[in-house]
This record gives structure tokens, C-alpha cells and sequence, in this order.
């Protein structure tokens, strides 16, 4: 893994978001998501999300696109996100690095 | 009211474009063409109903000259709502009526709280933001009130803003700075008698 590809647990969380949303997958859903994934350990406003979602785009490892206005949002279009294989990739390897993380504890007795 | 449901989106999609290309044609600000075009569906459902009473009977063979009556028409109603929108800012002005009441801005986010990521926001990106943050505004609003909903949606706008600020201007002081730090490198280049041996220096003090 480059070093460039380390996902922060912003971004872990907006990742593995995206992913359990499918198709369902815009700005307030996900906002919703990543709260609940997140519950108890850290509070994350709307911008936080969109800004998150904003650089792993950057990265390539999601895509956006905008759907048609709607009129229960005050005519205004949905911004939807979709995570490409290169987003799969980079979240597999940080699960990975988190269970060897674990793994590693375990061995001394460090986790239960 | 059983329409076929392609022509009354049909329908519905050529009204929204009929009433923006009226609205170049008027004073109205943006939000409150938005605000208008939200109850726009609401308004053509009454129409449909109304329109059904006297004898049409919707099919799935959908008369297409009927819906270009009904087009006519709801320019014709859009007109009239701008004006009575018109009527209302000018009386306004005059203290007569509080335009916070009429129905049309019932269920409305604080303006003043939107227009802050209109700042830092490109056109799509804000409306998708914007569009978010009223969606769950609506929902509180229909269960909590306005007053709570009205609270919710400034202390959301604020959380919202700052990330979205950072952001901005980080891409904002990015730029002077890489352009500085070249101008720099150049300088210290173009002042030095071997550019090779400046480098070299430049390489080494990067490196410690």
C-alpha cells in the first residue's frame, strides 16, 4: 500500500457509508450513516461529511453525480456518490491493517 | 385522481421549465422562485382535480391537446402568482402584510442561515448541500415545530460552514503559497552562479 492511500477514520467511515447505502447513497444519507456508525465516538456535521466525500473523490476512490431537481427539497438536485474499485481496494486495506492491529493485541493480552 | 403517470411528469417538467424562462421576465429572487417552484406539484395536483370534475376522464391515452391547454393555463397561473408575490413584497414595504405568513413561505428554512454557503459553495455543489440540510428541516419541522426546526437548521448551517470554510481556504491559500514558494526557488536560482549548485544546496537543506 502507498503512502498516499492510508484512508483517515473520517474517511474509513464515509467509505464503508457510501458502500452500505448502495444506490441510496447522497449527501444527507450518508451524513446519517456515518453519525450512527460513528455514535458515541465522534460528532460529524454535514460539512465534515461533504468535505470528506470531496477529497476521496479527489483520491478516485468514489464517484458523484447530481440527479434531477425535487420538490420535497425545495427544488434542488441530490448529489449521489458511488464507491469505484479503487475506493473497495483502499478501505479492504485499511480493515486489514485495523484486524492485524487487533490480531497484535490480542497475542499480549492487549484486547479482549 | 388516477393520471397517467409519464404525462404528469411530462407535465410537470415542462411547467418548471415554462416558469423558469417567466422568471427572467419578472423581479423575483431566487430563493423565492425556488420556494414557488416546491409547491409547484402541489399545484398542479389541485388543477388535475379541479380540471377532472366538470367530465375529463383521465386515461393512459393521454390527451395531448388537453395538456397543452393545461400548459396555457399554468403560465397563466404562475403570472398571477407572481404578481400576488409582487403585491405582497410591495405591501410589505408599506407594513401591511408580513410576508412571512403567506402560505407559500410556510415550512421554510431561515434564509439568512442558507445564504452563508453561498460563499463558499459552487452553484451544484451548494444547491446539493442546501437541498440536504432543507430536507431534514422539513422533517423536524413537521414533527418539533418551526421554532425548533428554525434552531436545528442555524446550529447545523454553522457546523456545516466551517469544514466547508477550511476547505475554501485552503484551496484559496494554496495557490499564493506554491506561487510564492516558486517565485522563491527561481529568485534564489537565478541569483546563484551555478543553478546546478544551488540546487544541490536547496536538495540538502530540504533533506536535513
Amino acid at each position: 500500500m502507498a503512502k498516499g492511500d492510508y484512508l483517515g477514520d473520517l474517511e474509513q467511515l464515509t467509505l464503508t457509508a457510501v458502500l452500505l447505502l448502495g444506490d441510496q447513497a447522497y449527501g444527507m444519507t450518508v451524513h446519517e450513516r456515518v453519525e450512527e456508525l460513528a455514535e458515541g465516538f465522534r460528532e460529524v456535521s454535514l460539512g465534515s461529511a461533504y468535505t470528506t466525500l470531496e477529497r476521496l473523490e479527489q483520491k478516485g476512490y468514489i464517484k458523484s453525480w447530481f440527479s434531477d431537481p425535487t420538490p420535497e427539497r425545495g427544488g434542488r438536485a441530490k448529489k449521489y456518490f458511488k464507491v469505484t474499485g479503487a475506493g473497495q481496494l483502499a478501505l479492504k486495506n485499511s480493515l486489514k491493517v485495523a484486524s492485524n492491529m487487533v490480531a497484535g493485541l490480542r497475542e499480549i493480552g492487549g484486547m479482549a | 385522481v388516477n393520471i397517467h403517470a409519464d404525462a404528469f411528469c411530462e407535465t410537470y417538467a415542462s411547467l418548471t421549465k415554462q416558469f423558469e424562462a417567466a422568471r427572467d421576465l419578472n423581479f423575483l429572487t431566487t430563493s423565492m422562485i425556488t420556494r414557488f417552484r416546491s409547491s409547484l406539484g402541489e399545484l398542479i395536483m389541485q388543477e388535475l382535480a379541479r380540471r377532472s370534475v366538470p367530465g375529463f376522464t383521465p386515461t393512459d391515452d393521454f390527451d395531448r391537446r388537453q395538456l397543452a391547454d393545461w400548459q396555457d393555463d399554468f403560465v397563466h397561473m404562475i403570472l398571477q402568482a407572481q404578481d400576488e408575490l409582487r403585491r405582497q413584497t410591495s405591501s410589505s414595504v408599506d407594513g401591511d402584510i408580513d410576508p412571512k405568513s403567506t402560505d407559500l413561505q410556510e415550512c421554510l428554512p431561515p434564509i439568512n442561515a442558507e445564504f452563508v454557503f453561498y460563499f463558499f459553495l459552487d452553484g451544484p455543489n451548494c444547491d446539493a448541500v442546501v437541498g440536504d440540510l432543507e430536507e431534514r428541516y422539513r422533517r423536524i419541522n413537521e414533527r418539533f415545530g418551526t421554532a425548533r426546526a428554525n434552531c436545528w437548521y442555524w446550529k447545523e448551517a454553522i457546523r456545516t460552514t466551517g469544514p466547508i470554510a477550511g476547505s475554501w481556504a485552503k484551496t484559496l491559500v494554496m495557490k499564493p503559497v506554491i506561487g510564492v514558494l516558486a517565485w522563491g526557488m527561481a529568485k534564489g536560482l537565478i541569483g546563484h552562479d551555478s543553478w546546478l549548485a544551488a540546487l544541490v544546496e536547496m536538495w540538502k537543506k530540504i533533506r536535513s
